[in-house]
């Protein structure tokens, strides 16, 4: 409590964390509502000759119990985000030597530690609730007759998302405890993320390359796209029913593992 | 007398530079103890190891006799090299953070705030401060919950002689409130003006431990020699108004109170039958005396 307090003084009086998260949600609004007007060429049956134009929204992203899968595997891309903005509160502390200064009126490092992983917790609480609510919000307005069971049917990948969040915002803090600074550490988690691990799985190869930290998470809760235009069926795959539970596992796992890490890193230096 | 803080052979390398050597300290309960020494001389690496912010290599301390722990953090109010804080947040919201952490109850932070001649800006962010208003305000803010030890790192650098003045009373008020103040200081006068007791550094060594006037009280000194130096150095030891004596170079250095001069000394010798083959003054400025003190360890551990 005594530390959720002290995270919510320093948090609450940054314009950043009030614009950030402003700008957030208004980005996901933006993406949820918008989504569905994506448009996407298809086939047409009754015409012979051409094509027609289908948006996300006919094809239907709203529709659930699909609507979750669809909304959190786009919102994944914008994690980010949030991840940033813990970025530039954790690593201010070192730039601001209030670190250190926390240490001296009374924290014990284990404290501090735990009062940035109640940040990443809160963070991203904030991220899902943004993201479940807006989910919801378009669920009610294109499901008219759907029943309470129908919304709570597939509703767990929240729960996916959360743990994939989470994951990253641990990610984040490591990397932040490790270098000290927002600029290197945005440059690392993206270069990571993005290019390094990739090109590392790519050279692993495939079952072993599941394993690497970051790929759980992401390959989590898969692009739901080919069953929403129907190429599943017209390409014969199948799609997962689901997200997956193995994959959630190691999440989850690497969560803790990188949880440790950041303690070890802070335990082992001077301030 | 009761000890607020002991060190034993505390020391801390970094690579093969010691930083800190065996430092042997004791600070009493009650004084202003000055921890004197020139830059990198080590007096901000031993304050973080006693705040806990520095891993010592090796050696101890102890706060009130016992190990540290959060009552001991309550109970010390400490700056450490530059006032930090969170710069997009005012006064009150900073001091409410630390008194969140210290867990004060009812923190009097108008009061606080009041003492240090802030309560006017106690609303405007800290990033608007200026230095000598940072430097107040880490004051304020170790002494938000009421600390018995009070410990302050250059709390003058970079200020104005104003705002040092300002600082210097601040701290003397602070003092006769009853709080023990450790302040460390590359300034000798600084010291001499308001601590009691003071411990030199150089290079991580303690050159010096004692109460001030026996580093700066006295008024010069003065080197003496005589035939029979064992007489000599026995009646010097029952005359009054001699601070200390050292041997030096085969001399005698006296370090005198102000009260006695040298041809006091000379007459009291001869009524004595001692008749000194060698007799110097030296009057020398605080800041020299430093200097001495520095060298002529120097050319000892040379
Ligand atoms: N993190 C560090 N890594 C390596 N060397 C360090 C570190 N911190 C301090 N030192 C070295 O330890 C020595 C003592 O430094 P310290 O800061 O304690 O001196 P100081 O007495 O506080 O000096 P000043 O008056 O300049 O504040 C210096 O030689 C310094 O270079
Ligand atoms: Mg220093």
């Amino acid at each position: 409590m005594k530390l959720l307090k002290i995270e919510w003084l320093k948090l609450k009086g940054h314009p950043f964390f009030w614009i950030g998260l402003g700008l957030y949600a208004a980005c996901m609004i933006l993406l949820v509502s918008k989504a569905g007007g994506i448009e996407w060429r298809v086939d047409d049956p009754d015409n012979e000759a051409g094509q027609k134009l289908l948006n996300f929204g006919e094809a239907g992203f709203y529709k659930l119990p699909y609507i979750w899968q669809n909304v959190t595997y786009l919102a994944g891309y914008f994690k980010f985000i949030p991840a940033f903005l813990l970025i530039f509160f954790v690593s201010n502390e070192y730039q601001y030597r209030t670190y250190r200064q926390n240490i001296i009126d009374g924290l014990s490092i284990g404290e501090f530690y735990t009062s940035k992983l109640i940040s990443a917790f809160i963070f991203s609480v904030i991220s899902v609730l943004i993201i479940g609510v807006n989910a919801g919000i378009m669920a009610i307005l294109y499901n008219e007759s759907a029943s309470a069971a129908d919304y709570f049917q597939n509703m767990d990948y929240l729960l996916a998302y959360f743990a994939e969040v989470l994951f990253l915002m641990l990610l984040a803090l490591f990397l932040t405890f490790l270098f000290k600074r927002s600029t290197i550490t945005v440059i690392i988690i993206l270069l990571y993320y993005f290019i390094v691990e990739p090109l590392a799985g790519l050279a692993i190869g495939d079952p072993i390359s599941d394993y690497l930290p970051t790929r759980p998470s992401r390959e989590m809760i898969t692009q739901p796209f080919t069953r929403m235009l129907r190429l599943d069926v017209a390409f014969k795959i199948k799609s997962p029913e689901t997200f997956s539970y193995h994959f959630l596992l190691l999440t989850f796992l690497y969560t803790v593992i990188l949880g440790f890490g950041g303690w070890w890193i802070l335990k082992r230096r001077d301030l | 007398m009761e000890k607020v803080l002991k060190t034993q052979a505390l020391t801390k390398r970094y690579g093969s530079l010691t930083a800190v050597n065996e430092l042997e300290l004791e600070v009493p309960k009650g004084s202003v103890f000055g921890i004197l020494g020139p830059n990198g001389s080590g007096k901000t690496t031993t304050l973080g190891m006693v705040l806990g912010v520095t891993r010592p290599t090796s050696g101890n301390f102890e706060w009130f006799g016992g190990k540290p722990s959060f009552e001991v953090k309550q109970k010390v109010g400490a700056l450490l090299e530059t006032p930090n804080f969170y710069p997009y947040l005012s006064a009150i919201d900073n001091l409410k953070i630390i008194a969140t952490i210290k867990e004060v109850k009812d923190p009097d932070i108008e009061g606080v705030l009041q003492t240090v001649n802030l309560a006017q800006r106690a609303s405007s962010k800290f990033k608007t401060y200026s230095l000598g208003m940072k430097q107040r305000l880490a004051i304020a803010a170790a002494l938000l919950s009421h600390p018995e030890v009070l410990v302050l790192d250059e709390p003058t650098n970079g200020l104005d002689p104003e705002g040092i003045a300002e600082i210097r009373s601040m701290i003397l008020d602070i003092a006769k409130r009853g709080i023990t103040v450790i302040l460390a200081s590359h300034l000798l006068y600084e010291i001499e003006k308001v601590c009691t007791h003071v411990v030199v550094l150089r290079k991580g060594h303690l050159i010096f431990q004692g109460k001030v006037d026996e580093l700066t009280g006295h008024d010069g000194f003065i080197e003496i020699k005589a035939a029979d130096m064992n007489k000599l150095e026995t009646v010097l030891q029952s005359m009054a108004g001699i601070e200390n004596i050292r041997k030096k170079d085969g001399l005698l250095v006296l370090a005198l109170q102000q009260q006695i001069s040298p041809e006091e000394i000379n007459r009291s010798l001869a009524e004595k039958g001692i008749y000194v083959s060698h007799l110097h003054f030296r009057k020398n400025s605080l800041e020299k005396q430093f200097l001495n003190l520095i060298k002529t360890t120097e050319n000892e551990t040379a």
